[in-house]
């Protein structure tokens, strides 16, 4: 099922949520949404599920219109954000309401049950309240749910959200595994770079109701389009300078060093030079580097984060397995390799 | 630290004494004493005579048909009320008050409201004018028995359909997304949901039992009935327990209230509500420890 | 759709029809409006008699007769006086035990519910015979201390289950992090758990209101003239006696039963899902 989005638009109490999302997702396509909190994630789950109507623009599922289908029709299946498992109903009873309120017969009922409860591993939950349940396995109870009738699009607002690494990781799996078993398109929305990464296809990041950039997650991140998308991407806070071209080469204010310039610039013009944390290294004190004091270190088993001071600002480094660590407050040098360095124009678009 | 605690048993003491003791006591002393009134000699004689009196056991009888009726009656209307509350949308306040409104009415009113004079004169005069139907006789004790558990239902239906609006308005907003995103419709959401939620919820289980328990005892309806249809005397058609005892006190056929029946059946009912009370109670309790 | 619609409003509109119409009827009467001469003019049954009457004659008689002639305003302070004190003693004497057996000794609280329990589904003549012989012999018989004394009585089981469901939804922990700090109980009790459980325990002293001052068999038995309640008045079309069966004026009841509800009817369309919720008692 190939979703197409065109123009959509919605607002609550006057304010714009959704200002015009243009989207295409491919058919048995797992397409990840990624933002931040409040910027119309779930809104934009809801208008495809026709749980909610769009003030204007139009939703395609196959190039057929379906704005005005009603949501039980879609063939549309939804874990939300908090799950809405019904309270009064055992495990069981959960996953056999889609089945039953499609009048299947109860031997076809429990044979689906069963199937379902296989591959997601439930089949020993199944008579427990949901209330008794804990919460990795309310996700699956869900998931099972969700996909039980075979739905033809599949949307999951951040199912793993308040769960622990592990289980997030193994559920994760879980789903990119029955996704690729099944080919369901589906729509993952998630808070989280690091999930959106794993899991997608291609993804798409939305900020305030607009998207801000489409694609796959390496061009995304190697190439971000601008300069929020390559924040929004980076958990480590990332070292932003001021630069002006001159001749061929790019002067970074405050770093005292040349790079060489981008293609399409001119003489004289200013750009955002974007350093990311994890491409810098740290060294012994070296002359023609930029130099400063180590100001914080924050060692987190597989990777550690420094904190340099190099008197104009303060750099972040982030390195991975680091084998040399410099002391506290001593004095290092930075290296950076000029080939991974992303440029900027002044209204942060990228060149 | 002495005073308070002396003061603190002295009002658990208070509450047993004056909210059960001194009446139940008391009660079961007047059960035991003969009707013609030696002090101090006490007798079974009085649980012999209950036990061999037919109009006990049909007031016992009327009075289980009448708790069931009754329970039926504002349980069905209730639910559906709350239904109909939450398919026009949330927010309908007034509609909700005028609903409620019965809850503000006293049973004795509502014996009075619902009576020949009131609201079936009305309807009376509707079939007989408008449709040319003959009149209704609700002085028939097979028709009034009915309207009576009616008027109740009326009364206290409110109750339980506000219980039902809880449990409802309790149900997240996400879940009947998710059941209409799935195909459910409104039969499904109601089949599946809203139903098996209201009856299995707590408000609505504990009203059940409370209001079976005011139904079997209820007085004011039959009361205010047997005066309208004249049906004054010890051992009428319907005769629920309580009017049963009212008319020995009151109204006795002997002359003479009949204190020692009433205490004895009284005692007799205690000892069913006493044993009602324990499986309620293990019930309730085992429910909270799960 | 449209059809479900549709069913929706009609049976909206129905049970506005059955809830409202007889509470309507009742209050018109009261003005000796007779709600069926709209639809049956000219026609009227009394009692299953049919009449012919002259149309709607409003009128203020049974109200003045009501307040003027029979002193209907000294049922009602008997009524909120008695409902007053005997709804806030038992729910004083309620909150004291139940906080004691809530915090303190668990085994007796377990024992008090259930006779507490026990005597809530007991027959009201357990309550009835006692106070009645108890009266009769004291000289309470027809005083408002005695019927206050009676109801007061009457209400404790009730009283005391709801306050102490109340109780129950506190956490443990707050009393016993204040005797930690080394309060004694009373001031746990004024200082943490009163100001916590003060709106709760306003609904629940205004429900027993609602029931003491709407309760009928009692009143009707211990009151004669002096000390009669509201709801036995309304019985008694405000006329001379009750205990016994007789005949009265129906507009007579009409008219002094909405006055009757008023209170009651603000209190309820006020507090109505706090009330419900009530019911959620666990014993
Ligand atoms: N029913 C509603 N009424 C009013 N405002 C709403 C409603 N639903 C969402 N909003 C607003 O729309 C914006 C987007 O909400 P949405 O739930 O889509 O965000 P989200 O991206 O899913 O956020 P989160 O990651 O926190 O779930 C928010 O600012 C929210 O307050
Ligand atoms: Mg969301």
């Amino acid at each position: 099922m190939r979703i197409s989005l065109e123009r959509l638009e919605k607002s609550y109490g006057g304010r714009k949520v959704l200002k015009g999302i243009d989207l295409d997702i491919g058919s048995g396509e797992l397409f990840c949404v990624l933002g931040p909190s409040g910027s119309g994630k779930t809104t934009l789950l809801k208008l495809i599920a026709g749980l909610e109507r769009p003030d204007s623009g139009r939703i395609l599922f196959n190039g057929d219109d379906v704005t005005e289908v009603p949501a039980g029709e879609r063939g549309v299946s939804m874990v939300f954000q908090n799950l809405a498992l019904f309270p009064n109903m055992t495990a069981f009873e959960n996953v056999a309401f889609p089945l039953r309120v499609r009048r299947f017969s109860e031997e076809e009922v429990k044979r689906r049950v069963r199937e379902i409860s296989e591959l997601l591993r439930i089949e020993g939950l199944l008579d427990r309240k949901v209330e008794t349940l804990s919460g990795g396995e309310r996700q699956r109870v869900a998931l099972a749910r969700a996909l039980v009738y075979e739905p033809r699009v599949f949307l999951l607002d951040e199912p793993l959200t308040g769960l622990e690494p592990q289980l997030r990781r193994e559920i994760r799996e879980e789903v990119k595994r029955i996704q690729r078993v099944t080919k369901i398109t589906t729509v993952y929305v998630t808070h989280d770079q690091g999930e959106a990464f794993a899991l997608a296809d291609r993804l798409a990041l939305l900020r305030d109701g607009e998207v801000q950039e489409v694609g796959d997650p390496i061009s995304v991140y190697t190439r971000p389009r601008n300069l929020w998308v390559a924040e929004f991407l980076s958990d480590t806070p990332l070292n932003v300078f001021r630069g002006r071209v001159e001749g061929r080469m790019v002067h970074v204010e405050g770093l005292g060093c040349a790079l060489d310039a981008p293609k399409g610039v001119e003489d004289g013009q200013r750009l955002i030079v974007v350093f990311r944390p994890e491409d810098l290294k740290i060294c012994e004190e070296t002359p023609h580097l930029p130099t400063g004091t180590v100001r914080r270190i924050e060692f987190v088993g597989d990777r550690a984060v420094y904190e340099v001071d190099i008197g104009t600002t303060s750099i972040y480094i982030k390195e991975f397995k680091p084998q040399w660590f410099p002391k506290l407050y001593g004095r290092v040098s930075i290296r950076y390799n000029p080939e991974v360095v992303l440029f900027f124009n002044e209204a942060g678009e990228a060149l | 630290m002495r005073l308070s605690s002396l003061i603190w048993s002295i009002t658990v003491l208070a509450v047993a004494v004056l909210g059960s003791l001194v009446p139940l006591a008391y009660t079961l002393y007047l059960s035991f004493i003969s009707p013609g009134g030696e002090v101090g000699t006490l007798t079974l004689k009085n649980f012999a005579s209950v036990i061999s009196d037919v109009n006990f056991y049909r007031s016992t009888f009327l009075s289980i048909a009448y708790t069931l009726l009754s329970l039926m009656g504002s349980l069905v209307i209730g639910v559906a009320a709350a239904l109909v509350l939450s398919a026009l949308g949330r927010s309908n306040r007034i509609l909700e008050g005028l609903y409620a409104m019965p809850l503000a009415v006293s049973p004795i009113i509502a014996g009075i409201l619902w009576s020949p004079p009131a609201v079936w004169d009305d309807i009376n005069s509707l079939l007989h004018v408008s449709f040319g139907l003959p009149f209704i006789d609700v002085t028939d004790a097979i028709i009034y028995f009915p309207i009576m558990t009616l008027a109740e239902s009326w009364l206290w239906s409110p109750l339980f359909m506000l219980a039902s609006l809880i449990v409802i308005e309790d149900i997240p907003k996400e879940c009947v997304g998710a059941a209409r995103l799935m195909g459910a419709n409104e039969f499904d959401l109601l089949r599946y949901l809203y139903l098996p939620s209201i009856l299995r919820s707590n408000v609505v289980r504990t009203l059940m039992i409370i209001k079976s328990i005011d139904f079997f005892r209820a007085f004011e309806i039959p009361f205010a009935w047997s005066n309208w249809v004249r049906a004054t005397q010890v051992g009428e058609a319907t005769d629920t327990l309580s009017l049963l005892l009212f008319k020995q006190l009151v109204y006795p056929p002997s002359g003479l209230p009949s204190i020692q029946y009433i205490a004895t059946v009284s005692m007799l009912l205690l000892g069913v509500s006493l044993s009602v009370a324990f499986v309620l109670f293990r019930v309730f309790v085992q429910g909270e420890r799960s | 759709m449209r059809v479900t619609r549709l069913l929706v409003y009609v049976a909206a509109a129905a049970l506005a029809l059955f809830y409202v119409y007889p509470i309507a009827n009742m209050v018109f009467e009261g003005f000796d409006i007779d709600l069926s001469s709209i639809y049956a003019p000219g026609f009227r049954l009394i009692g299953g008699v049919p009449y012919y009457s002259g149309g709607i004659t409003p009128s203020l008689t049974y109200y003045m007769d009501m307040f003027r002639v029979q002193g209907f305003q000294r049922l009602i302070t008997n009524s909120l006086v008695i409902g007053t004190v005997s709804a806030l003693i038992a729910t004083v004497l309620a909150l004291l035990s139940s906080y004691q057996l809530t915090f303190g000794s668990r085994f007796l609280g377990r024992n008090m519910d259930y006779l507490m329990l026990v005597m809530r589904s007991a027959p009201p003549f357990v309550y009835l015979l006692p106070f009645l012989i108890i009266a009769v012999n004291v000289g309470l018989w027809d005083t408002q201390a005695g019927l206050t004394l009676a109801y007061t009585s009457l209400n404790i089981p009730l009283a005391y289950l709801l306050v102490r469901s109340l109780l129950r939804d506190f956490p443990k922990e707050l009393v016993e992090v204040a005797e930690l700090m080394g309060a004694p109980a009373t001031a746990v009790l004024r200082r943490v758990i009163l100001p916590l459980a003060l709106p709760g325990l306003a609904v629940i002293w205004t429900f027993l209101f609602v029931v003491t001052w709407n309760e009928f068999l009692l009143a009707s038995i211990l009151t004669g003239p002096d000390a009669r309640t509201v709801s036995v008045g309304v019985w008694a079309g405000v006329g001379e006696q009750i205990g016994t069966f007789r005949t009265v004026e129906f507009e007579a009841q009409a008219a002094a039963g909405t006055i009757a509800m008023i209170v009651p009817l603000l209190i309820t369309l006020y507090l109505r899902r706090r009330l419900a919720r009530l019911f959620s008692l666990r014993v």
